[in-house]
């Protein structure tokens, strides 16, 4: 089960945490110099090292089917439009990227606020290919990786949060110039450049080089605890202040998702942020947090053509309802 | 004065940056200017790329044994071709990696092999104090014996 099927702590501000690693083979060029030749050998010799890995070739999948990987937050946008051999093992938690920036990008992906865990699952499965595999690295650049951005653990710790009431009372800007200065950084949650939708941000650590794994996780932990605090504050406050009009925003959200026939992606966004934001006030009720975000990833484009047949927009958006309409009569 | 990016309106921004010392100038119109603030200068911009050290130093026309990469071509990218690249291009990077971490040594986890390695040469710094404290001592038979672990250790 990916970590959208089930619910893990924290739930009502954390969605996922993600721990991924950045590791290239020593005696291969980096992406921006693959050939197909030498593409094909590092995913013959990675699937070497997973035996008990599933293995899903890229180069296979249908456009759709791969997009839907990336709504899934499994593998990075980046990764659909790679020219050469690549493709996504995955085993329980861990889903290992061969063939994106760096030929290896191995990730724990877990529900809710579980740093420890994804950083011991995502280094476990590192150890393994270190162990089998000559690794590009250096001692005093620690990990080599296509982008230096990425130099020393190569590790990016990320979590993704749901800040409905900081977005609303205009906080975001502000925290994300005070995370810059701890070396942490916050996006929208489908990566850089992307929109705060469903008031989704994912923070993560910027800083690879000088500072160890184990800190950065720490660091990471302390700021997010941090972040929820605040949330849980402003919501209160807010709440306190404008109680008739949170509770009419939330209560018509749910009534939208409930009875509407006609739903783009965008707007289920929106009225998903606010639901889960009545959720976590107590004012809405009829729905749970699991089956929110489930239809969360549910609803986006690709996976919703897969999973309904219809891709075209007008015929997405009626799907689009419907699905939301039966999951919310459960 | 035409805008140097689009070649089209009239420049009204003049952009200017300064890397290690050496500042660059470059005159644009509003529109492209907006652009370049957002750091998606058409599809030649790099952020990253920007923060090489473009200057050439020494043997400016060398290539990387492994990937065929110039210190140009890395420059230019923001990306570097390969591990051995790191080795070749190293006093060039190392101000742009300074830049971008505000460190530049490593510290936390390292590959078997490298661990393996680093404990090696701490077992050999200790054996060789041990063997010219022998020698000052002249304990023969000590240093030889030392002697003879040390080159076994180094294989």
């Amino acid at each position: 089960m990916a970590w959208y099927e089930k619910t893990g702590a924290e739930h009502e501000y954390v969605l996922s945490t993600r721990v991924r690693f950045a590791r290239n083979l020593a005696d291969y060029p980096f992406a921006s110099r693959m050939d197909k030749t030498s593409a094909a050998e590092i995913v013959e010799r990675v699937r070497g090292v997973f035996p008990d890995y599933t293995y899903t070739d890229l180069a296979d999948r249908s456009p759709g089917q791969a997009r839907s990987l990336a709504e899934q937050h499994l593998i990075s946008p980046d990764f659909l439009a790679v020219p050469y051999a690549h493709g996504l093992l995955e085993k329980g938690d861990n889903y290992i990227m061969v063939g994106e920036e760096d030929h290896l990008r191995i990730q724990s992906i877990l529900s809710g606020l579980a740093l420890d865990e994804a950083y011991r699952s995502a280094s476990e499965a590192c150890d393994v290919v270190e162990d089998k595999l000559k690794i590009a690295y250096d001692d005093t650049l620690g990990y080599l990786t296509h982008c230096p951005t990425n130099l020393g653990t190569g590790m990016r710790a990320s979590v993704m949060l749901f800040l409905p009431a900081l977005s609303m009372t205009d906080s975001m800007r502000k925290i994300a110039g005070q995370l810059s200065k701890l070396g942490l950084t916050i996006r929208g949650s489908y990566g850089e450049g992307s929109e705060g939708t469903g008031y989704l941000y994912q923070v993560s650590n910027q800083v690879t080089l000088g500072v160890s794994e184990e800190d950065t996780v720490a660091k990471l932990a302390q700021v997010v605890h941090t972040m929820i605090e605040n949330e849980q504050k402003m919501e209160k406050t807010l709440f306190e202040r404008q109680t008739d009009k949170i509770e009419d925003m939330t209560g018509r959200a749910l009534g939208t998702l409930k009875y509407a026939h006609m739903l783009s992606a965008a707007e289920f966004m929106d009225l998903y942020g606010k639901v889960r934001m009545g959720l976590n006030l107590g004012c809405v009720d009829g729905v749970d947090y699991g089956t929110l975000d489930r239809l969360s990833v549910r609803v986006q484009p690709a996976t919703l053509a897969l999973e309904c047949g219809v891709s075209d927009p007008a015929g997405r958006d009626k799907a689009r309802a419907r699905m939301v309409r039966e999951e919310l009569e459960k | 004065m035409l805008c140097e990016k689009c070649k089209k309106r009239n420049a009204t921004v003049l952009y200017k940056q300064t890397i290690n010392g050496v500042s660059e100038q470059i005159a644009l119109c509003a529109d492209c200017a907006n652009q370049f603030s957002f750091g998606s200068f058409g599809g030649d911009f790099n952020f990253f790329g920007t923060m090489f050290d473009k200057r050439p130093k020494s043997a400016p026309d060398q290539v990387c044994t492994l990937c065929g990469s110039t210190y140009e071509q890395i420059a230019r990218e923001g990306k570097v071709g390969c591990a051995k690249c790191y080795e070749i291009f190293a006093d060039r990077l190392r101000p742009s990696i300074e830049r971008i971490h505000g460190n530049s040594r490593h510290v936390g986890r390292k590959p078997k092999g490298a661990v393996e390695r680093d404990q090696k040469e701490e077992q050999l710094k200790a054996l060789r104090k041990e063997l010219s404290n022998a020698v000052a001592e002249e304990n023969f038979e000590q240093a030889a014996k030392l002697r003879d672990q040390i080159r076994a250790l180094e294989g």
